[in-house]
């Protein structure tokens, strides 16, 4: 039985973690960090970089470099939140060919799913370096408030990526997890989760049976650290333009030094009072003068901009408990989870809130990755009696007459679950009816997810109204929607499994597979190229270094010479094999620089 | 035999005695199923019968057992010490109807000197069914064990009959603690993540509708606002039970001649012929009613579905066929239960009983004066016979009637309409002309109505809150048929218009309220919106100009009138 990792797809960051025995345990990348930046970008040479590598060349490589690619994935062309994106990335975003997201890096376009598969890869390398054997199965965790496109697409992303991805989990729950663990207790808890790109709260009840059940949850997909990020560039950015009337907007590589400097400054503040923002040389005007911005942001400062983020996010927290049908004494502990809540602001209103101090003994970057792990290990094994029951965030239902949305199964509704109303024609001698599903909590269904649509044909033609159409949504242990859709006159059925669209069609998906594979097989290739090259090199070095005292030596013998201008032939030969990027071939010639940098060193260590 | 019986692969049901099937929640199928049940039928012979399907025909069983209105003869007895079982084979064929021995523990006895004493009989009847079935649908090659699968499927079949409480195993009053306990402890049973990976075929729908099921229940019961809603609403299906389902038509004119026929042929077999007739209605009443239940007459080869079993209180006072076990003792040599069934010889003991030679079986003495005498004699002894009956049967009628009204009388007293409006309506049709009967009838039916409209209020409040509108509007109208109201019809229409559907029926009932209270604009509003729902526009202007007549200057409805003449009315 392999086995199975659990992934904290985040927005920012990544984090993978497996079962060891009985206790979960991050794994760090190879750089020792627990967490991998989740962003890919691509070299002048063409070369793909993944994680920190990425995120230290991001700012000469702005154009090229993805950051917050969750933000987009599973998104259509024309939603209001990709328009938001296309203002204020610094990478390029162009349409796809199914109304979806493709970003162009050098020159080719990806689609959303592969650019988080490319991360989604990462992580399983780092976990099979660990490991020491191959990773097929994953968990993988998504925000509570993602909906089933975007889940699909995530889906999608760890398919590209090699994994089998046994169960999508939502990442508060998947904190309560970690956190209820061997704990034997049943209590109501919160998760409050502010990560990078979205928030979520979800009220949990845990029994001491092993049973995690979700009794609501809610959040927003586009509120996140990056939005208090964005107030700082904002402030930055703003209070530049004032001084210089120079827009730093207009420069990518300006946009992402600010980024980067409002994050860095952000999480400085959650420790110290005030910090500078010095970025030298940020932009030149126009007569080719450098431009230096510095300015000391103030904890009060930066509390004051994101002031309605933070009461934003204890709105949802009340509509959650408004869902759940209770008060906020009703609850037993408060979780945090994601890197925002080590905010003072943030656990000042949650303490004030929830009338309580939030739990410390969880880790906000890694619980949720360990929850994953937790889930896929109590899934595969038969001996854990730990069972998880999560909510649908979204309702669900169809589109009816004059773009009602009729609701079919409310939100917050614990699945496995079924649901069944019956319907009725709207004109006269009507013969078909199209079946549009759709995801949301908005009346007018144009605005919210469409998921999948079918005709129903053969009706009976007949005053509106008199034809009866029976409409059953169903969602499964997996959470796959099913919609069945009944004649009750003629008894005549349709249905479909509603695979919610991640944008990308099945033979693209398999294009991305392979093209993924061939990554695996060039990076490898790569990597083998490096170690004999570096073998090498170091021969080639040393061979280099004793060849004058060498040359003192034997140079005076004409066997000598000789022996010299062989010893030079190999060097040649070496270099021209690392010109030529072949692994086998400095391989072949390795041997050869190792027998004489042996000879070398013993002339050398005789002629002492 | 009874040994074979009871480990054959194919079990044979048979119906229980003493159970009063009419109280119970049947669907028409498994009623139908009931009254094929005779203790010799299979399932596939069952299924043969009836035309339904085995699987579906399993089910029923199992829910029919589960109400104890059928056994298994697993479940019946241990077979009984050889000579007491042969002796009951012996006894079996002989015994009327298709009904076993085992089945009638009242019967066996008389006959045989079968050891089984009734305290005996009395608990081995009441032993729950502990074997589980096999069940056609197991399948050994799924990787979930037998007993589970086994489970699944028992709960899946029973869920749409089980309440909330039932679902979760929990007695009524359990509390919220022991509510959460139930609920987690079956959660890993019957979740399909505890058997992720598995070959699992149809049972993962299956458990997913348990799950589902499951979790309706502790929900609903773990708040302390929809438990109390709950419960409310619970009582008020009790106390309305068993008027809504067109399975169990009011007793009809053949149960009633069944019935009476019953009685006759007790009548008949009366073992008093000497006594004056007219005999005082309390003399028998007292012996009749006092068996306890169980033992009380095993119910005629049920034929539920076309004609249900009397009420509650009833049965206790049908006179048995057979006499109780308890008090067939002093008379077994008179009457040995071979006889009763064979017409011949039944006739000939009347004819004893009343001083005649046996008729059928002597050819007639060749004297003429002795046979012209004896023709007399024989028609005199049948007049008598013959008005004796008359007499007796009315006498029987009246004494019914009043035992009826006095069962409804007690329902109602007990807060058991259901039982007292089944009562009534027996009452209503067996009474002829006793006019102070009847108007005790009437009077009983009102209050009667009363208080069930009461209670299908307070029913269908709470299914119109918990989104179920067709059985919301199906409550109020019959609580408008109780007591009727404007308001309540009104609601009626108007959950139908919800649910979208019965338009036709909406509209009747809204039409019903306006004529009710013809000078209520609301009233009218409503049906014009039904009007308009159903397609029928032009009815839903002509009702809001009517409306618009009775609150004139309203912005509302001149919109209204508006919108819909540019819709091209």
């Amino acid at each position: 039985m392999g086995t199975v990792i659990g992934i904290d797809l985040g927005t920012t960051n990544s984090c993978v973690a497996v079962m060891e025995g009985s206790a979960p345990v991050v794994i760090p990348n190879r750089g020792g960090y627990k967490t991998t930046p989740s962003m890919v970008a691509v070299t002048e040479a063409g070369k793909r970089l993944v994680g920190h590598i990425a995120k230290r060349q991001a700012i000469t490589n702005a154009e090229n470099t993805v950051y917050a690619a969750k933000r987009l994935i599973g998104r259509k062309w024309n939603s209001p939140q990709i328009k938001n994106a296309l203002l204020t990335s610094s990478y390029n975003i162009a349409e796809g060919p199914h109304d979806d997201v493709r970003i162009i890096l050098r020159d080719k376009s990806y689609s959303v799913p592969e650019i988080s598969s490319m991360i989604l890869q990462e992580m399983k390398i780092i976990a099979e370096d660990y490991l020491g054997q191959p990773v097929t199965q994953a968990v993988v965790t998504v925000p509570a408030y993602f909906n089933d496109n975007q889940r699909q697409a995530t889906k999608d992303a760890g398919t590209i990526a090699g994994l089998d991805v046994i169960r999508i989990i939502n990442e508060p729950t998947a904190a309560a997890l970690a956190y209820g663990l061997g704990k034997d207790i049943d209590k109501v808890i919160a998760v409050y989760d502010l990560g990078g790109g979205t928030f979520d709260i979800s009220i949990l009840e845990l029994s001491s049976s092993g049973v995690f059940k979700v009794i609501a949850t809610t959040g927003d997909t586009f509120l996140g650290g990056e939005d208090f990020d964005a107030r700082i560039v904002d402030w930055l950015v703003h209070g530049f333009q004032q001084e210089h009337d120079i827009d730093l907007r207009q420069d990518r590589m300006a946009l992402q030094r600010l980024r980067d400097a409002a994050e860095k400054a952000k999480c400085e503040l959650s420790s110290v009072r005030e910090t500078d923002i010095n970025l030298p040389f940020i932009i030149s005007t126009g007569r080719n003068e450098a431009l230096h911005l510095q300015r000391t942001l103030t904890r009060e400062t930066l509390e004051g901009l994101t002031e309605d983020l933070i009461e934003r996010t204890i709105e949802i927290c009340r509509d959650a408990l408004s869902d759940a049908r209770l008060e906020p004494k009703d609850l037993e502990d408060v979780i945090l989870v994601g890197g925002m809540t080590r905010m003072p602001a943030i656990q000042k209103a949650v303490s004030e809130y929830f009338n309580r101090p939030p739990n410390k003994g969880v880790h906000p970057d890694e619980v949720v990755a360990l929850g994953a792990a937790i889930q896929g290990h109590a899934l595969v094994e038969e001996k854990t009696d730990m069972i998880l029951l999560d909510v649908t965030p979204h309702a669900l239902g169809i589109m009816t007459f004059g773009s009602h949305f009729e609701e079919l199964i409310p939100q917050n509704t614990t699945v496995p679950t079924s649901r069944t109303k019956v319907f009725t024609t709207s004109r006269d001698n009507q013969t078909a009816v199209k079946i549009l599903v759709m995801q949301g909590e908005n009346d007018n269904a144009e605005k919210n997810e469409l998921l999948g649509e079918f005709i129903l044909t053969g009706l009976r033609r007949a005053a509106k109204g008199e034809v009866e159409i029976e409409v059953t949504f169903e969602i499964n242990t997996d959470g796959i929607v099913s919609v069945f859709a009944k004649d009750l006159e003629t008894g005549q059925a349709q249905s479909i499994q509603v695979t919610a669209t991640s944008g990308l069609t099945r033979e693209e998906i398999d294009k991305m597979i392979e093209t993924a594979k061939d990554y695996l097989v060039e990076r490898r290739v790569d990597e083998d190229f490096e170690a004999a090259k570096q073998e090498a090199e170091r021969l080639i070095a040393e061979i280099e270094r004793l060849f004058p005292e060498v040359e003192g030596v034997v140079g005076s013998s004409d066997f000598g010479r000789d022996a010299l201008g062989k010893a030079r032939t190999v060097l040649d030969h070496a270099r021209e094999a690392i010109e030529a990027r072949g692994a086998a071939q400095i391989r072949q010639h390795v041997d050869g620089l190792a027998r004489t940098q042996r000879m070398f060193k013993g002339v050398v260590s005789r002629a002492q | 035999m009874s040994s074979s019986v009871a480990t054959a692969r194919t079990q044979c049901y048979h119906p229980v005695a003493g159970v009063n099937v009419r109280t119970l929640p049947l669907l028409p199928e498994q009623a139908f199923v009931l009254s094929r049940v005779d203790g010799q039928s299979d399932e596939a012979a069952i299924s043969r019968a009836t035309g339904i399907p085995a699987p579906q025909v399993f089910l029923h069983l199992q829910r029919l057992e589960e109400l104890g209105a059928v056994q298994r003869p697993a479940s019946i007895a241990p077979p009984p010490p050889g000579k007491g079982a042969s002796g009951d084979v012996r006894a079996t064929p002989k015994a009327p109807g298709p009904v076993p021995a085992m089945a009638r523990p009242t019967n066996a006895p008389a006959a045989t000197t079968a050891p089984a004493p009734p305290a005996q009989t009395d608990k081995l009847v009441t032993t729950p069914a502990p074997a589980v079935p096999r069940h056609p649908e197991i399948d050994e090659s799924l990787s979930l064990s037998v007993e589970v699968q086994a489970r699944i499927l028992d709960l899946s079949a029973r869920l749409p009959d089980l309440d909330h409480f039932e679902v979760l195993g929990v007695p009524r009053g359990a509390d919220r603690a022991a509510i959460k306990r139930a609920y987690f402890s079956m959660i890993g049973t019957f979740h399909p993540d505890s058997y992720f990976g598995k070959k699992l075929g149809g049972f993962t729908k299956r458990m997913e509708k348990i799950f589902q099921r499951l979790t309706e229940a502790h929900d609903v019961l773990s708040n302390a606002r929809s438990r109390e809603e709950y419960e409310a609403y619970l009582g008020a299906v009790v106390r309305t039970r068993g008027f809504e389902t067109p399975s169990q038509p009011p007793p009809s004119v053949e149960d009633l001649e069944r019935l009476l026929h019953q009685a006759e042929s007790e009548a008949r077999k009366s073992p008093a012929p000497a006594t004056p007739p007219a005999p005082t209605p309390a003399a028998p009443v007292p012996s009749v009613a006092a068996p306890p239940p169980k033992v009380a007459v095993a119910p005629p080869p049920l034929k539920v579905g076309i004609a249900p079993a009397p009420p509650p209180p009833l049965p206790p006072r049908l006179p048995p066929p057979f006499p109780p076990v308890g008090a067939a003792a002093p008379r077994p040599s008179l009457r040995p239960v071979q006889m009763v069934n064979d017409p011949v010889a039944r006739r000939q003991a009347l004819a004893r009983k009343f001083g005649m030679a046996p008729v059928s079986l002597k050819p007639a003495p060749p004297d003429e004066e002795k046979l012209r005498a004896e023709a007399a004699r024989q028609s005199a002894v049948a007049k008598d016979l013959q008005q004796r009956y008359e007499h007796r049967k009315t006498a029987i009628r009246d004494h019914r009637v009043q035992r009826f009204i006095q069962a409804a009388e007690e329902g109602v007293a007990a807060g058991n309409s259901v039982a007292a409006m089944n009562a009534l309506r027996v009452a209503r049709t067996l009474v002829g002309n006793d006019a102070e009967a009847d108007a005790r009838i009437t009077q009983l039916e009102q209050q009667l109505g009363t208080t069930l409209s009461e209670s299908y209020l307070q029913r269908a409040k709470y299914e119109e809150s918990n989104g179920q509108h067709v059985e919301a509007a199906r409550s109020y109208t019959r609580a408008a048929r109780g007591r009727p109201s404007p308001d309540v019809l009104r609601s009626a229409a108007e959950c139908y218009l919800k649910a979208g559907t019965e338009l036709r029926l909406a509209g009747e009932l809204a039409r019903e309220a306006v004529q009710m209270a013809p000078d209520r604009t609301d009233l009218r509003l409503s049906l014009a919106k039904i009007y308009e729902a159903a397609g029928m526009p032009q009815s839903a202007v002509r009702e809001l100009e009517r409306a618009l007549a009775l609150t004139p200057g309203s912005d509302k409805i001149k919109q209204w009138l508006k919108r819909l003449e540019r819709a091209g009315v």
